[in-house]
């Protein structure tokens, strides 16, 4: 019964953290679809969504949730500014460019942050006072239930709002063929800035979450935080979105799974592992179809 | 008729990287009217389909929808002015669904915000349902209502090129562009395809400029012919002269 208990918790535990994962691997996936670039900033706009709702919070006495609003307008306008300085003037440069572009902007983001705020890492205030629940024997926290919940919900109305609205449509439409798209009188580059808004707002409800239950900021936080996100987004698919949600939560609960099974050292290097495997055995992910290069 | 012209162009002409793509290119197109542009492969018809999209920036001349000049304008805002496109090879949105492929380009005339759009108020609703009637009457008028939810890659060959026109339509345009919309299809298609477009000439009241190597097609519905060769106009007129025209039949028989 132990057993059974201890493998419930560590579930509970992998879905919490996975649910975080699969908002950050949604905003990878997200603009990977509408311009076909690994904005590998992504992980360095959680740290700055975290640091963003430190300062409302301890700052300007905020409340956690207008605190978490901010962060996300804030981080939406990281995002889209980002777009627009460093990946738009490349649109029509090689790949590999804009790629490397994005690993400067999160150099550029870390160091900023360095600079302005040391290494040391800042304390994030415990917030949410969500009153823990027992289910059975199983006691499941506030901070635990509020970020499944909150990223079911961010996930439903992600998904409603791709399939449902008139940008949503835009979007799908631009992510296949951006050119038809614009013919059909679609602006392309509204749909791209608000593409990037939304993946960077995502973002910063996943840096809300991760301090609530890690409570530490720090100037390198996002980027493994990022990574691993990442890892989910190309095993779920990259670029399709349900695909990011389950990618998220698989490396989440294979990671809490060989924390507490095999061994808390390991469980980076299990994560990384299944990078190696998905790339080797089907790369287009489990949502992806293989297509061929056409010759 | 020719007072008023939907779609006007002079001397238009593009050149990529010293090649004379497309040279002093006039074209006049009234309310109402059927034109064809034809030429052998690689006469540029397509670019000039591209310079009237807004796809290329002409290096030489100015295009006017309505009277108004085009000059320096997106694909995307000369489509609020009121031309649509059809593609060569079929370019709809293939893992949209047929009505969403419709009811994207009916997005650039729906007006409600983000925030309208996040928080689903009472005018996202309004216009969510009155676009989803329009796409699905449009949808009727090619008699493909009941495949409003399958995705258009599954689609025949030929229901996709009917789609590409209706969503073409779907923007709302005073001249239609359409890019070999009998290609790849058999006689009894390119019959009803015939037919399809008397329907929205009259239907819409929309002038057409129709790019065919089905001679019958281009010769039995358009009223006025232009031919080009290297990029250059060699011939205008009706059908009938275009028959006999000697330059014509030169450039496609290469004498």
């Amino acid at each position: 019964m132990d057993q059974v208990i201890m493998f419930l918790k560590q579930v509970i535990n992998g879905v919490q953290v996975g649910s975080i994962y699969a908002l950050v691997a949604l905003g990878y996936t997200m603009v990977y679809g509408i311009v076909k670039l690994l904005n590998f900033a992504h992980g360095d706009f959680i740290m700055v969504g975290a640091y963003i709702s430190l300062f409302a919070m301890t700052g300007a006495g905020m409340p956690i949730w207008l605190a978490a609003i901010i962060a996300v307008a804030g981080c939406a306008l990281l995002g889209v500014l980002t777009e627009k300085i460093a990946y738009k003037p490349l649109r029509n440069s090689p790949k590999l460019s804009v790629l490397i572009t994005a690993i400067a902007v999160s150099l550029l983001l870390e160091n900023l942050f360095l600079l302005l705020f040391s290494s040391s890492p800042k304390p994030y205030p415990n917030a949410i006072n969500f009153p823990s629940i027992d289910v059975g024997p199983i006691q499941v926290s506030g901070v635990t239930l509020m970020t499944i919940l909150l990223s079911a919900v961010s996930m439903i109305a992600l998904q409603l709002f791709v399939k449902k609205t008139r940008m949503g449509r835009a979007m799908r439409a631009v992510s296949e063929d951006a050119q038809a798209a614009t013919l059909m009188g679609v602006s392309v580059n509204k749909t791209i800035s608000l593409t990037f808004a939304i993946g960077s707002g995502l973002s910063a409800i996943a840096a809300v979450m991760y301090c609530s239950a890690y409570p530490m900021v720090e100037p390198y936080m996002g980027s493994m935080l990022g990574l691993k996100a990442f890892i989910a987004a190309v095993l779920g698919g990259i670029g399709i979105i349900p695909g990011a949600m389950l990618g998220g939560f698989v490396i989440g609960l294979i990671e809490s799974l060989t924390k507490a099974y095999i061994s808390s050292q390991l469980a980076d290097a299990m994560v990384f592992g299944i990078l190696i495997v998905v790339l080797l055995v089907k790369p287009a992910g489990i949502f992806g179809k293989n297509v061929g290069e056409k010759v | 008729m020719e007072n008023n012209p939907v779609l006007r162009a002079e001397h238009l002409g593009i050149v990529f990287g010293g090649l004379k793509a497309v040279s002093d290119f006039d074209i006049s197109i009234g309310e109402n009217e059927l034109v064809g542009l034809i030429g052998p492969n690689g006469a540029g018809k397509t670019t000039i389909f591209n310079l009237l999209t807004g796809v290329y920036q002409p290096t030489e001349g100015v295009i006017y929808l309505n009277g108004k000049s085009m000059a320096h304008k997106k694909p995307h805002q000369m489509v609020k002015e009121g031309i649509a496109r059809t593609f060569q090879n079929i370019r709809l949105f293939k893992e949209l669904t047929v009505l969403d492929n419709v009811k994207v380009a009916f997005n650039q005339g729906m007006k409600y915000s983000l925030l309208k759009a996040v928080f689903r108020t009472p005018s996202y609703w309004k216009e969510e349902a009155e676009i989803d009637r329009k796409a699905r009457e449009l949808l009727a008028v090619f008699k493909m209502e009941d495949m409003a939810d399958s995705l258009a890659e599954n689609l025949p060959y030929g229901q996709q090129r009917k789609l590409e026109i209706a969503r073409a339509l779907a923007t709302n345009p005073k001249i239609l562009l359409l890019d070999e919309p009998a290609a790849g299809m058999n006689p009894t298609e390119t019959a009803e395809l015939m037919e399809t477009i008397s329907t929205i000439r009259k239907n819409f009241n929309i002038s057409i400029l129709l790019i065919e190597h089905d001679m019958s097609l281009v010769m039995s519905i358009c009223e006025r012919i232009i031919v080009i060769d290297y990029g250059q106009i060699i011939a205008k007129g009706t059908p009938q002269q275009i028959a006999k025209n000697e330059k014509v039949i030169g450039a496609y028989l290469g004498a």
